[in-house]
């Protein structure tokens, strides 16, 4: 039996967007915890046909507070920093994460100019997101 | 075919082989022209043998001493020992000779001999990590020119506020030094920031830091590529953007205060703040060292460090609310729509004055960024060249001031007025006369009678 379900006011979103799905379940995992009473955290992983500027986008729609969270490698880093930027540029409240292994450290600041608030490099670094998640979605849109 | 390590196995080869290869020796001369060159030039390759081959000599009106200097390696050359040219013969009589890719090859020290082989070589591909390098500076340099774009269109306008602004922003971008940008969210603020430090430290490392989401490892994470690099090279410089400054968590900040005393001259920091400087009030941190507990309700401090504000004192920039510089949103709303059209997108071209009127009336809390999307949205929804109302979002042009008429004023009773005004004047004499009312009475220049029956009625009602 269902106790209770939630409040539609209540949730946000969190879009993953990359290859796999190791940062899908560590998100599934962590995010409930990560996000302010009385919130709920939806984690929903952007197909690959989802994961261009425009594709994105629609996920996004009318979302006004939301993360997305982009696993990047460099074989894909270019379309990670043109989605970084596109949805910087559509909707700049989007909290951005990053999870990246063996970029440069050039690279790595590169992408932090394409508004990503923070770059991850292992899932057990999520739980330490705690307060910054919690200060993002706390800050009215 | 024939292998071997005599050279007339080579000569075999060679005479075999349809690719050009001529050899030039160290006085400049042609000294062997295989068959593929007479294919190529159309001429018996023995008519170019010893003729000067040599760049830039002067030559005969022969055309084949004409065609032989055709054959020459480009200078620079004789240093480099190898070079790839595009040959182009000239024409010989009416005939015209394809160009071809030449290598040229040095051979022995010094002066040496010259191989050229003709043909189509593919070894100026860069490797793959270069090529993404080069594909990553090309992005980073586009979303530069966004910034650059928006930050003018922001700061443009006939207003003093714009005027001034525009002045202060001049200064940041001519000195590299610490600058504080205040004004109302929504200012265009981190776009301006991104632009003074293109025009002030071009080459200069930039990393943004989301100030309100950063506690101090959180920071410390975040720029900790730059501070590699600072810590590897003395040389090195780099800036740190850092939005919402005053609503970083304390612990961030006294950490970013840190590396900016660790590295001075060195780390920059461009500031985006509020409206006004304020001082951080301690305690501070203790609310998000308890984030577990954090309610949505709950609205974190507001301050600035006063190591930071030290540091911020050297520049600061203050940007107006929009709605303080009324005269300049017709002007901004075009420079939106220009640089949008100029982007290929939407139609319009243009802003009717319908809605040019709805722009300057809306009192924008969202300030250039909320014109901006306005804009935006207008554009996507209008079908022709011009803006209309109707295309604007509906906030914008439903958006009334309160222009009715006032609210009637409440009747009045001036028996009432009367009575008030009566009894205010019977108090005070009553005070001056320390209660006496025969006294009170007296100073009213009425009857002790009629003063007590004005009381009684007063107390009556």
């Amino acid at each position: 039996m269902i106790d209770s379900l939630p409040e539609p006011t209540t949730m946000r979103r969190w879009i993953v967007c990359e290859s796999g799905d190791r940062w899908l379940q560590a998100l599934g995992r962590f995010a409930p915890g990560l996000m302010p009473h009385p919130l709920v955290a939806t984690v929903t992983p952007a197909e690959a046909d989802s994961q261009g500027p425009d594709g994105l986008a629609a996920l996004l729609a009318g979302q006004e507070r939301a993360v997305v969270l982009w696993e990047v490698q460099r074989s894909h880093l270019l379309r990670c920093c043109d989605g970084l930027a596109a949805t910087a540029s559509r909707q700049p409240k989007i909290l951005q994460l990053v999870a990246a292994g063996g970029l440069s450290e050039c690279e790595l600041i590169a992408l932090t100019e394409f508004n990503a608030a923070v770059t991850l490099r292992h899932p057990e670094q999520l739980p330490s997101l705690a307060a910054m998640i919690h200060g993002y979605f706390a800050n009215p849109a | 075919m024939a292998s071997g390590t005599k050279i007339r196995n080579l000569a075999r080869l060679l005479d075999a082989s349809d690719a050009p290869l001529w050899v030039i020796d160290s006085a400049g001369k042609l000294v062997y022209l295989s068959a593929g060159v007479s294919l190529w030039l159309g001429v018996e390759a023995d008519s170019l043998l010893d003729r000067r081959s040599v760049a830039g000599t002067p030559i005969s009106d022969d055309p084949l001493d004409a065609l032989a200097a055709s054959l020459s390696p480009p200078q620079g050359f004789t240093q480099r020992g190898t070079a790839s040219l595009r040959v182009q013969p000239p024409t010989i009589g009416d005939r015209r000779i394809e160009p071809m890719e030449v290598r040229f090859v040095r051979a022995g020290s010094d002066v040496g001999m010259t191989f050229a082989i003709g043909g189509s070589f593919d070894d100026r591909v860069v490797d793959s990590d270069l090529q993404d390098a080069v594909a990553l500076r090309q992005r980073l340099d586009s979303w530069r020119k966004r910034h650059a774009r928006l930050a003018a269109i922001a700061t443009a306008g006939v207003s003093p506020a714009a005027r001034r602004t525009r002045a202060r922003l001049q200064v940041a971008a001519s000195t590299r030094t610490h600058v504080g940008f205040f004004g109302p969210p929504g200012s265009g603020g981190e776009s301006i920031a991104a632009r003074i430090h293109q025009l002030s430290a071009p080459s200069e490392l930039l990393v943004r830091v989301d100030g309100p989401l950063m506690d101090a490892e959180l920071l410390d994470a975040t720029m900790m590529p730059l501070i590699n690099q600072l810590a590897d090279s003395r040389e090195a410089r780099a800036t740190a953007l850092v939005r919402g400054l005053e609503e970083m968590p304390g612990d961030a900040q006294r950490r970013l205060a840190e590396l900016l005393a660790s590295y001075p001259e060195r780390l920059r920091l461009l500031a985006l703040c509020g409206q006004r400087p304020s001082l951080l009030q301690e305690p501070f941190d203790e609310v998000l060292a308890s984030s577990e507990v954090l309610q949505l309700s709950e609205k974190p401090n507001r301050g600035i460090d006063g190591r930071l504000i030290e540091v911020l004192c050297s520049l600061s920039v203050v940007s107006e609310p929009l709605a303080a510089r009324v005269e300049d949103i017709p002007l901004l709303a075009a420079a939106v729509v220009d640089a949008r059209h100029a982007a290929g997108e939407g139609r319009a071209e243009r802003v009717s004055r319908a809605a040019l009127d709805a722009l300057v009336i809306y009192p924008w809390p969202g300030n250039f960024e909320e014109l901006d999307g306005a804009i935006r949205h207008a554009i996507r929804t209008a079908p022709r060249e011009s803006i209309g109302v109707e295309h604007l979002p509906l906030v914008i042009r439903s958006y009334r001031v309160a222009t009715g008429p006032a609210a009637p004023p409440p009747p009045i009773s001036l028996d009432d007025a009367v009575q008030r005004y009566e009894m205010r004047l019977i108090n005070e004499s009553l005070d001056l006369s320390g209660g006496n009312r025969a006294k009170a009475a007296r100073r009213l220049g009425i009857s002790r009678a009629r003063l007590l029956r004005r009381i009684a009625e007063s107390e009556k009602e």
